[in-house]
């Protein structure tokens, strides 16, 4: 339990990395497409250095399973999905999305507990 | 062995009914009709391009997610041939190409879906590729509780995430 954190935190940052690079961009209509990819292509580096280290130390020099990991990651890069979905608005309180959040909690609670 | 395709296949194949639901695409009107007048949105394109723009993004994203995983899943068991160095600028490397081309997809899309609908495209070809590649190369099978909570973090992602086009 003590070491969750060492676990979570890099993933959080790589994720955060990852939800910056895919999304961070779209709203800056302005920027010629040529200069989103040559910095999506210098953070993308970054991610994956940062990413590819994280997951070697897990993996090898703590044995946790591939599959968590990625899993791990991928739904950190969702949760800042919702919660930039909360803070636009997109996310309001209709019934069926208070279904989808419930599903997407419950899925995720049995896929890394 | 087959539930391990079964479900690449069938989260990857959940993409299609999807946009279909939210109206994002559709199949049944003649390609050359012209897309209703949407609030904030005066450049109007066809239907069948906007089919096949979100068509192009959905297999860019995945071939992305499989570039990525060749990248970070495959390069280690090369790690007694190859020292870590030469791993780690090939990783990166692969990193820096895939990312160069997603910019574009997701650029692309967003002209017609939310981040968070970019985002369902991300899940699913993420998990897909995943799954799949961990098969094919380590050889490990999903576990069916596994394979059920994914296919609900997908749905649950689909129903946050499934208001219409033109309430974007």
């Amino acid at each position: 339990m003590e070491s969750l954190i060492y676990i979570i935190a890099p993933l959080s940052i790589t994720a955060l990395i990852l939800f910056i690079c895919m999304f961070g961009h779209l709203k800056f209509g302005f920027i010629s497409l040529k200069s989103v990819q040559k910095i999506g292509a210098v953070i993308g580096a970054l991610y994956g250095y940062l990413y590819f280290t994280t997951m070697y130390n897990l993996l090898v020099d703590y044995s946790v399973f591939l599959s968590r990991i990625h899993y791990t990651n991928l739904v950190i890069f969702l949760i800042f999905a919702i919660l930039i979905g909360f803070y636009s608005r997109r996310i309001t309180p209709d019934f069926i999305q208070i279904i989808g959040l419930c599903v997407f909690g419950t899925s995720a609670y049995f896929l890394l507990a | 062995m087959i539930l391990s395709l079964v479900f690449a296949f069938g989260i990857f194949a959940l993409l299609w009914p999807y946009f279909i639901a939210i109206r994002a695409m559709d199949f049944n009107k003649n390609s050359e009709t012209m897309e209703p007048r949407l609030q904030g949105r005066p450049a109007r394109r066809t239907i069948g391009r906007i089919n096949s723009d979100i068509s192009v993004t959905i297999y860019t994203v995945y071939a992305f997610y499989t570039v990525l995983c060749v990248a970070f899943y495959a390069t280690p068991e090369f790690r007694g041939v190859i020292s870590d160095a030469v791993l780690l600028i090939i990783v990166i490397a692969l990193s820096a190409f895939a990312f160069y081309f997603v910019e574009m997809a997701n650029r692309k899309a967003y002209a017609y879906i939310t981040m968070g609908q970019i985002a369902v495209i991300h899940l699913c070809c993420s998990v897909s590729s995943f799954i799949a590649f961990n098969y094919l190369v380590h050889g490990n099978d999903i576990i069916l509780q596994n394979g059920l909570a994914v296919v609900g973090l997908a749905i649950g992602l689909m129903l946050i995430f499934s208001r219409k086009l033109g309430r974007k």
